[in-house]
């Protein structure tokens, strides 16, 4: 019986996944990166701050992540959106997502309806409604303004820290 | 504008151990068509070595000279992310008090009492039951010490008890695989160690209370009978060295009397009878009994009289 099911997976996915490659392979990619910043010295015995790939991260410490969108495809993107959740156990630094070229919101009810940050409130436990502190937001979002060509790419950033 | 309910607060500092993925999506269009991709990334959470112990007793603690077993109470909390094991050391021998602290010793608190428990709590023993504390959790510890012979009113000697993670020491050390869960361990800025002071007060403090009582009859004499009052009049002394901290004096009424309203007072000026703003109360603290709250009160001040009165039913 379990023999049965896995190999009818195996005959199934070939296709899935031919058919998702064919779909997107002449489209945006997206890269996300995860990178703390640590002091370093250079030739001169300068400290000097550089950015290295998180791996390991005590709490209480900033994470940059860079979200990098690419056209590998031939034909111009429109619409694009790039959208991310703030991780469990984050907290997002107030002012850190970039906006350039961008419509930047935010969300406070894990993705379901978007805002600009200062439009965000909240009903706190004692019933009184307050602006959204940036610890609550759940979701950051950037829709680009304008269509992403072929070839071009657009990177958006912004901080976390580790609760 | 959107109005929605405070999710939950997240406890502070994660896990030591945790895998934080995070999975950014793009969409867009192509002609008619609409994609998304997708990209995650993840790290794991260090763990962050970081330990306070704090003195739980007042201290000084009030001695004699000589006296055996006197404690000190000190809880050692773990404010890191991780489950850390910490030697303990306890220093009698400090340089700026009159005197050591002999027969130092330190027991480990097996069932969350603020009191040293003969017989329950171990005694500890370096490197044998070094205590293993959960991250945001706490154990207390207890020091005992005797007070040598012959020493002075007024003489202090201090102990202090240093906690330190046996992981490694050192702010922003790192020990590679050090850390629950496998992770990397941080040492956090107090450097893996904490250490708190406590002390012993050589004192002669006695607090003394004498009452007295004036009958007055109603023909004016002074026969203890029905509708008699009685005037009761505390003296409360503090005689020695140092200060008393806290001193409460209460007094049940005697049975078959009734407690004259209004009748309060200290060093003769009325309290009120209700429990609010000034220094006593009848009934309020404890039904049917006086209640004058003096605080600190030091050794060898003037004495502090409290009187009130009562009818005889």
């Amino acid at each position: 019986m379990k023999k049965a099911v896995i190999l009818g997976l195996a005959l199934l996915l070939p296709t899935w996944s031919a058919r998702a490659v064919a779909e997107t392979s002449s489209a945006v990619e997206i890269h996300a990166l995860a990178e703390v910043e640590v002091k370093v010295k250079d030739a001169d015995g300068k400290e000097q701050i550089k950015r290295e790939p998180a791996k390991k991260v005590p709490p209480g410490a900033a994470v940059i992540y860079t979200l990098r969108a690419e056209n590998k495809g031939s034909k111009p993107a429109d619409d694009v959106v790039v959208t991310d959740p703030i991780p469990e156990h984050m907290d997002y630094i107030d002012g850190s997502a970039t906006s350039a070229g961008a419509r930047l919101t935010f969300s406070v009810d894990g993705g379901k309806t978007f805002a600009p940050k200062e439009k965000l409130q909240i009903r706190g436990k004692d019933g009184v409604i307050r602006d959204a502190s940036a610890s609550e937001l759940t979701h950051i979002r950037w829709q680009f303004e304008k269509p992403l060509a072929p070839g071009e790419a657009r990177a958006v950033e912004f901080r976390a820290r580790v609760e | 504008m959107f109005l929605l309910t405070a999710h939950e607060a997240r406890a502070v500092g994660t896990p030591a151990g945790t895998a934080v993925a995070n999975t950014a999506t793009v969409t867009f269009s192509v002609g008619p068509g609409n994609f998304t991709q997708s990209s995650t990334t993840q790290f794991v959470v260090d763990e962050l070595v970081n330990v306070v112990v704090t003195l739980q007793s007042v201290s000084p603690v009030a001695v004699t000279s000589p006296d055996t077993n006197r404690q000190l109470a000190f809880l050692v909390s773990n404010t890191g992310n991780g489950s850390e094991t910490f030697s303990l050391l306890l220093d009698a021998a400090l340089a700026g008090d009159q005197f050591d602290p002999s027969n130092a010793r330190l027991y480990l608190d097996t069932n969350g009492t603020t009191v040293y428990e003969p017989g329950v709590d171990p005694l500890y023993q370096p490197g044998v039951n070094d205590p293993v504390i959960a991250a945001d959790s706490a154990r207390m510890v207890f020091a005992l010490c005797d007070v040598p012979a012959s020493r002075t009113n007024g003489d202090l000697g201090n102990a202090s008890l240093r906690a330190t993670s046996k992981t490694g020491t050192g702010a922003g050390t790192i020990v590679i695989g050090g850390g629950t869960g496998g992770a990397d361990a941080v040492i956090g800025a107090g450097g893996g160690t904490s250490v708190s002071q406590g002390g012993y007060l050589v004192s002669d403090l006695a607090v003394s209370v004498v009452k007295s009582a004036v009958v007055t009859d109603l023909g004016g004499g002074s026969a203890p009978a029905p509708g008699s009052k009685i005037t009761y009049t505390l003296q409360v002394s503090v005689g020695g060295t140092g200060s008393v901290a806290n001193l409460v004096i209460t007094d049940p009424l005697p049975p078959f009397t009734t407690y004259v309203a209004s009748s309060l007072s200290l060093n003769g000026t009325a309290l009120s009878d209700a429990l609010d703003g000034d220094a006593g109360d009848f009934g309020g603290t404890t039904a049917n009994r006086v209640t004058v709250t003096l605080g600190s009160v030091a050794g060898g001040s003037l004495p502090k009289t409290i009187s009130f009165a009562v009818t005889i039913n």
